[in-house]
């Protein structure tokens, strides 16, 4: 049978320790939740405020400032025309949009031109984007009343009694409806978009927080490593004449530590999956545990170089920010080009951030974790 | 200190046959040959950097020789490095424990390196025998290097091996200590335990070691009981009037025709 007392007591120290608890279960987790928390904040702030006066005060109007409220890109502020005004000059808001008095009127008689005008600073950037949205909102009601308006009038032709308020509004909203649950040009869009970067987006669901714990973990990896510099003098040195020997105490340490991480993975699996920001799906916890198995080879491997702790606090901390940065633990950067797509692609993130090439890569970062810890044990044993 | 010698069965425990060891091109051991018996409190002496630490790490399995063959109670040192794991307690010369972790906790941890289970009891036997008793629950980063070198000695007694492979143990640990350390040692001596003990204290040298082995750059160049030295060094035609000058005169060895001051 195995001896796994020393196992036991790695496992002892470390739950005796409140900073390796502190750098296993705080970094990674506490961290990501709270770095995650404000980074999304910050994305509410990256909207961009808008203005809009409503003069016509009619059903069609206050549809159209709904709609556009509930884009995600945009603030919008509901103001009288002086008030307006001010905000635009004090720069408080990017542009105004004016619905004009009778909006609602034109609309119903097939009139789009003139019913909206747009007031623009020399700094304006959004007008651009607000004039899309409304042409299309625009477009939707128009259509809706077009549709109807055309329902009822083949019914008329036809000489059949109808109720036509009735009808007009059943057909008003059979056409509103077809523009559910999103323009349809929104969706090409999206599709797109996910053929073209292989990612899948309701996985991730836009959230920064997975791509941060990818970040954070990794850094309690390395952090949790520092072990190995400190005991690899005289320390593994007498190891090497016990029983056990020395490559029986880095397995059974790094094991225990293993544990720690996993179980910390865990934790953030649940917390994730109770806070919507994953579905928890057992590959996806699968895949999130051999996450920092490949952290930890990694960690181990380039403590087996290290001398010096503080060289190798520095070193790892480069390391791990630019492997953040290349894996895409900050920001999809399989986006911007295919080289970093394909390069992301080595990198232990990709297990997560990625979907496609999950299944061929899964076994690869395997194997190559291990290839890598056998590579660090050899080095640290190597003989004097 | 030959009072148990009688007891003992004469039986060598450990046969070095023409070792020798590089770092680079550099010797640092050459064709070095050595027999020590069972029971036997032997010294390897040399000047810094003669090659008594790395004599040591072969020994204790943690150097390769590049060259020899060394057998450990029958074991083959390269083959069966595992058995021979079971049967030597080593003490390095530079302090080897966990910093943050008490001495109660080093000692737990040594043992768990070892074959065999070691009760808590056993532990604070050993460490009383250091006379650390005291600093039981206290951290070895607090104790004073004089006491980390009593636990240093004191992890490689845990299993209670049957050779133990000291290297300058006692370096920096205050009289008394040492001579009941050095007490210790013949005790185990006398109960059969082999003892190579690597050291530069002139009063350690005579008073423990049954044997000595002189070494001077990886080349063994006396080796034998004092006795046999005084031999030796009569037939070069030197006559010393003390134990001290003898022993000075062999790791002089090179300049040997001089006189002595
Ligand atoms: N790791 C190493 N790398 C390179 N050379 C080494 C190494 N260890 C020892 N040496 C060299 O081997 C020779 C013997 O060293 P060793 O440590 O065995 O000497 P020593 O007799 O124990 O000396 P001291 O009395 O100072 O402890 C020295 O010349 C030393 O420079
Ligand atoms: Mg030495």
């Amino acid at each position: 049978m195995v001896n796994l007392s020393i196992t036991y007591f790695k496992i002892r120290e470390i739950l005796r320790h409140p900073l390796s608890l502190l750098l296993i279960f705080f970094v990674p987790l506490g961290l990501t939740l709270i770095v995650g928390h404000m980074v999304e904040k910050g994305q509410k702030q990256l909207e961009i405020p808008i203005a809009i006066i409503d003069e016509d005060h009619s059903d069609f109007s206050r549809l159209l400032v709904d709609r556009i409220s509930s884009q995600a890109k945009l603030h919008l502020y509901k103001v009288s025309g002086e008030n307006a005004e001010r905000m635009l000059l004090k720069n408080d808001v990017d542009s105004v949009f004016v619905i004009k008095k009778g909006f609602q009127k034109r609309l119903l008689t097939g009139q789009r031109e003139e019913i909206i005008d747009v007031w623009t600073s020399p700094s304006s950037i959004a007008e651009g984007i607000v004039r899309e949205v409304i042409a299309s909102e625009t477009a939707r009601l128009t259509s809706d009343v077009k549709a109807a308006d055309w329902v009822v009038k083949v019914f008329k032709n036809l000489d059949i009694h109808i109720d036509q308020s009735k009808t007009w509004n059943a057909a008003y909203h059979y056409t509103d409806s077809q523009w559910e649950p999103e323009p349809l040009m929104t969706i090409q869009y999206d599709q797109l978009y996910l053929e073209e970067s292989g990612e899948d987006r309701k996985e991730l669901g836009d959230s920064p927080y997975l791509r941060l714990w990818t970040f954070f973990t990794m850094l309690s990896c390395f952090l949790t490593s520092d072990w190995i510099i400190r005991e690899k003098g005289v320390l593994f040195l007498r190891i090497q004449s016990t029983y056990h020997g020395l490559v029986s105490y880095l397995l059974q340490s790094t094991g225990a530590l293993f544990l720690f991480h996993s179980f910390q993975t865990m934790l953030a699996f649940y917390i994730f999956g109770k806070i919507n920001i994953i579905q928890m799906r057992p590959e996806l916890l699968m895949l999130m545990i051999v996450y920092p198995f490949v952290c930890m080879a990694l960690s181990v491997w380039s403590a087996s170089f290290t001398k010096q702790i503080g060289s190798y606090y520095i070193v790892s901390f480069l390391f791990v920010i630019i492997i953040g940065i290349l894996g895409g633990s900050f920001f999809p950067v399989q986006e911007f080009s295919s080289t970093l797509l394909k390069l992301s692609m080595f990198f232990p993130q990709n297990l997560l951030l990625s979907n496609d090439q999950v299944k061929i890569h899964t076994p690869l970062f395997v194997s190559g974790a291990i290839v890598l810890w056998m590579l660090a044990i050899r080095r640290l044993r190597e003989k004097r | 200190m030959d009072a148990c010698d009688s007891e003992v069965k004469r039986k060598a425990m450990i046969q070095i046959e023409n070792v020798s060891k590089y770092y680079g091109k550099k010797p640092s051991l050459q064709g070095v040959t050595l027999k020590i018996e069972k029971g036997e409190v032997f010294g390897v002496l040399g000047p810094n950097g003669a090659g008594k630490s790395t004599l040591l790490s072969i020994l204790s399995t943690i150097s390769k020789p590049a060259a020899g063959r060394v057998e450990i109670n029958g074991l083959d040192l390269k083959k069966q490095a595992k058995l021979v794991r079971e049967q030597i307690g080593y003490v390095p010369q530079d302090v080897a424990l966990w910093e943050h972790l008490t001495v109660k906790d080093n000692l737990i941890f040594w043992s768990k390196f070892s074959k065999q289970r070691v009760s808590k009891e056993e532990l604070y036997e050993l460490c009383r025998t250091v006379r650390l008793e005291e600093k039981w629950n206290e951290k070895v980063s607090s104790l004073s290097g004089g006491m980390k070198r009593k636990l240093n000695i004191a992890a490689a007694l845990i299993h209670n091996p049957d050779i133990l492979l000291m290297d300058e143990p006692t370096v920096g640990i205050d009289i008394q200590s040492k001579l009941e350390i050095n007490q210790y040692i013949r005790d185990l001596a006398c109960h059969g335990k082999t003892i190579v003990y690597s050291t530069h204290d002139m009063s350690e040298i005579l008073s423990l070691c049954n044997r000595i082995g002189v070494l001077k750059s990886g080349v063994l160049q006396f080796s034998g009981t004092i006795a046999e030295a005084r031999e030796m060094v009569k037939r070069k035609g030197f006559l010393p009037n003390s134990d001290e000058k003898l022993i000075y005169f062999l790791l002089q060895s090179e300049r040997a025709e001089k006189p002595l001051p």
